[in-house]
């Protein structure tokens, strides 16, 4: 006999979308809206991370070249091309999954710093090859002219960015939720606990690091599509950063890798820090929002590797709180 | 022709910093396997408390050196026992978080309180220049080379022929080996962090003598000195001085061949060869 | 000699690491459903063996077959999907993952539906006895429970040939008993064991046949009453002061 404990999770997930659906119509000032779109937005990436990052155990510090091809590739199509946007946002996430594992193959034999080594100086590369790179205009970035054109993906309110980007972060976990349940997720998380008994068990391993990367990659691709359209202006720095590569990291990590809600939660606790420093104050105090960033960031590497939600998964079993006791043996005699 | 060679010489004379600071990040990893994402944050703090040493007291960076390097071997050791330590018995991406955080608070604490804007030194001995056969060598870069060189020399002798250099050494081979023989670690373990941020004390103070301080100038110094690590072979000591002078001249040629842009692309393209054909670098590096 | 087919060839296989041979023309066949002890002194070499059986070591030269195919230096999980499931000397469960999910992870080599893995798991535990171990997290179960679990998930990859690597190592008398029990009741159902053991109770009561190793070199094979009373198997052992 199964006993199921009652799926009380359900109900949080459904308040949560309906609070995160009403939310423009209370956030009525555009500097609010802002940010909580900056907050989808890196939820979605620091989701795309966690594929490869959290749940396959392989740490890259070099995402932020997948997310600015990505905006490369849909503006490129868009300005030169007339492709609309929504279009080369696929095109861009196929050949970011593609590069992804053309890129990845030397590296999949890497182990513990060295893949993170690989990853930055791939990233690097790339990041400068843009800028020297006369026909995407290079170091001068590229600005996409504006029009109300929904075609064209481009709105005149954010309100619409809003709708869009919550609807791509909740596909952004579908897929990350469905990973996790299948024989892929399974396998991407032996690969991370243990890559050698991994191949003990039949795991093609170079195969199933490939799929997470291409699919992380993708994401990444779609999200830097999507900022493209939003903030309308591309540039190397902004967009293939090492800083940005941290940041997604940062926020699964904070989180909680390896865990479904983690991004949104390290999203949801470190932009707006990070946003309402850098846009309040200025100049000097610039700095602020990434001060206590890093403090986080360093307590969370001492004393809570496993980020926000080990810390309430802590809590919750110190205090006893829920039943998490599924009796999941058949009994047989 | 005679251009290339200049372009050689500094070069060299600058992989000489690029040397010293990797050889601090070579041995923090070989002994603790810590890869220390803030070193280039010391590099810049160093060179803060340089400049300041000059701005408010008017030492000399090169008199200014050796107490710098004392200060930032204090703060190493402190910060092994405060925050590093913390981290050793953890997974790897918790060493990441604690050094990387650390990064992020000094940069955003030196645009606090010191602003962005750019501070340099000026010595009198700033525009000397020696020219032999039709090269012009600058003197306070052959000082902080030759510093450099010999910060390299002293600590393979410190490290070959001292008690606790040995101790270090046993300890990066085998930590419990070296724990039963009666070595404390964790005393290793500090003294190993203070030694290799002195040496960023070194690097600092030396180039202050011909470069400029901003928040964020370590960056560009770390990164490389990863890819001479890489290079050298991590954990290989010799092989981070050697790395450390190939990527000077790399860079130094590249930019007057291709041009300036193009001196990071090329140090990552060895950077990447390097980790795809021989990832143990140059020396053959500890690899885990 | 008997009806049973030949399962597993090892031919003249050596491995050396710098100028020390570990493994030297190593030649042995099994026949399938027949328990094999491994055994020799420390150092003999038998895990090294095994890593060069199991894909995660190349060899220098020789031939390795499993049922009539050519697996040397095959990749590990190649050879893990053809049916040759290891367990390791020092254990290596997935950690912070539960006993079931371990043993699911390697169900579904054979069993791509979850749900199908998850069954063929609990019929797994069953097996070898982790049935009350399930929910534990398999990083903070004691040492012989994790042996099992890796035992666990080598039976659960569907193997037809098991490489055993000390699995009774740390077990009292009674665990000892119940392990053999389990190991005659899956040879019974048709799987092949190899199995390096120090505990000579377990071995010599379980074996149809034993291989002693030393020094890389295999230096007897026979049944168990024949191998023990060899005079070179209790020298390897003893050493060459006990004179006969």
């Amino acid at each position: 006999m199964k006993k199921k404990a009652y799926p009380y999770k359900i109900f949080y997930i459904v308040f949560l979308l309906i609070i995160l659906f009403l939310l423009p119509t209370f956030l009525k000032n555009p500097y609010f809206l802002d940010i909580a779109i900056t907050v989808l937005l890196y939820a979605f990436l620091g989701n795309a991370w966690n594929i490869v990052g959290g749940y396959c155990g392989q740490a890259s510090l070099g995402h932020a070249a997948y997310y600015g091809i990505g905006a490369y590739i849909s503006t490129i199509l868009f300005l030169k091309f007339g492709i609309s946007p929504w279009i080369g946002m696929i095109v861009g996430a196929a050949f970011a999954g593609v590069l992804a594992i053309i890129s990845g193959y030397p590296s999949l034999r890497m182990k513990g710093p060295y893949f993170v080594f690989f990853t930055i100086g791939f990233a690097e590369t790339i990041r400068v090859l843009f800028l020297t790179w006369e026909w995407v205009e290079g170091s001068r970035g590229i600005i996409i002219p504006f029009e109300n054109n929904p075609v064209n993906f481009i709105f005149f309110s954010k309100i619409p960015y809003y709708y869009i980007i919550l609807i791509f972060l909740i596909i952004g976990m579908f897929i990350t939720y469905s990973i996790s349940k299948s024989k892929i997720g399974k396998y991407s998380v032996a690969i991370r606990e243990d890559e050698t008994m991994a191949k003990a068990l039949g795991i093609n391993t170079a195969l199933y690091k490939s799929y997470a990367f291409a699919i992380s990659a993708s994401l990444m691709a779609i999200g830097g599509s999507f900022y493209a359209q939003y903030v309308l202006f591309i540039h190397p720095n902004n967009l293939m950063s090492l800083n940005n590569s941290v940041y997604f990291m940062l926020i699964a990590v904070a989180g909680g890798k390896g865990t479904l809600f983690g991004p949104l939660i390290g999203s949801a606790t470190l932009m707006p820090l990070l946003e309402y420093f850098r846009s309040t104050l200025g100049g000097r105090f610039a700095g602020l929002g990434i001060l206590f960033v890093g403090l986080i960031v360093m307590i969370i590497g001492t004393a809570a590797p496993e980020g926000i939600i080990g810390v309430l998964n802590k809590i919750r079993v110190r205090y006893s709180i829920g039943s998490k006791h599924n009796s999941i043996v058949r009994e047989e005699k | 022709m005679k251009e290339i060679l200049q372009a050689m010489v500094n070069g060299i004379l600058l992989g000489g910093m690029y040397s010293l600071i990797a050889v601090g990040l070579s041995l923090i990893w070989g002994v603790m396997r810590v890869i220390n994402w803030a070193h280039g944050a010391m590099v810049m703090f160093s060179m803060y408390i340089t400049f300041f040493a000059w701005s408010m007291f008017k030492i000399d960076p090169l008199l200014a050196l050796p107490l710098v390097a004392i200060i930032m071997f204090v703060i190493g050791y402190l910060l092994q026992i405060t925050l590093i330590e913390r981290t050793l018995d953890s997974p790897w991406i918790s060493r990441l978080c604690a050094t990387f955080g650390l990064m992020m608070v000094l940069e955003s604490l030196a645009l606090l309180l010191w602003s962005s804007n750019w501070r340099a030194i000026s010595v009198p001995y700033g525009n000397w220049t020696f020219c032999i056969g039709g090269i012009y060598i600058s003197f306070s870069r052959l000082v902080a080379f030759s510093l450099a060189l010999l910060m390299a020399l002293v600590l393979n002798f410190f490290l070959n022929h001292t008690e606790m250099g040995k101790a270090i050494k046993a300890t990066a081979q085998d930590r419990e080996a070296a724990a039963l023989m009666g070595i404390n670690v964790n005393f290793i373990y500090r003294i190993t962090f203070g030694l290799g941020l002195a040496l960023t004390g070194v690097a600092g103070a030396s180039l202050m003598t011909f470069y400029f301080v901003f928040p964020k100038v370590g960056f560009p110094f770390a990164l490389t000195a990863y890819i001479v690590c890489v290079l050298g072979g991590l954990g290989r000591l010799n092989g981070a001085v050697l790395g450390g002078l190939i990527i000077g001249i790399a860079q130094s040629v590249s930019a007057y061949l291709i041009s300036p842009e193009y001196k990071m692309v090329v140090s990552f393209v060895i950077f990447l060869a390097v980790l795809y054909f021989k990832p143990e670098g140059l020396f053959g590096g500890v690899t885990e | 000699m008997g009806k049973l087919k030949i399962i597993f060839q090892i031919k003249k296989v050596s491995k050396s690491f710098g100028g020390v041979k570990a493994i030297n023309q190593v030649s042995f066949q099994v026949q399938e459903k027949k328990i094999i002890g491994l055994i020799g002194p420390n150092g003999a070499g038998k895990t090294t063996l095994f890593n060069l059986i199991s894909g995660f070591l190349k060899s220098d030269e020789g031939h390795i077959y499993f049922q009539d195919r050519d697996i040397t230096n095959l990749k590990p999980h190649k050879i893990c999907q053809l049916g040759i499931g290891r367990t390791f000397q020092v254990v290596r469960p997935l950690s912070t993952l539960t006993v079931l999910e371990n043993i699911i992870t390697a169900a579904l080599l054979r069993h791509n539906n979850y749900k199908e893995a998850k069954e063929y798991a609990i019929y797994i535990a069953q097996i070898t006895g982790l049935t009350n171990e399930l929910n534990k997290i398999a990083g903070g179960i004691p040492i012989a429970g994790k042996k099992r679990v890796g035992f666990a998930q080598a039976l659960a990859t569907g193997a037809k040939l098991l490489l055993l690597d000390e699995v009774a190592g740390g077990l009292n008398s009674t665990e000892v008993d119940k392990f053999l029990n389990i190991i005659r009741k899956i040879s019974i159902e048709g799987l092949t064991i190899i199995m390096v053991e120090h505990v000579m109770k377990a071995v010599m009561n379980v074996a149809n046949q034993i291989l002693v190793l030393d020094h890389g070199e295999l230096i007897a094979q026979g049944k168990p009453e024949e191998v023990i009373n060899n005079e070179k198997v209790i020298k390897a052992y003893l050493g060459n002061q006990y004179k006969f």
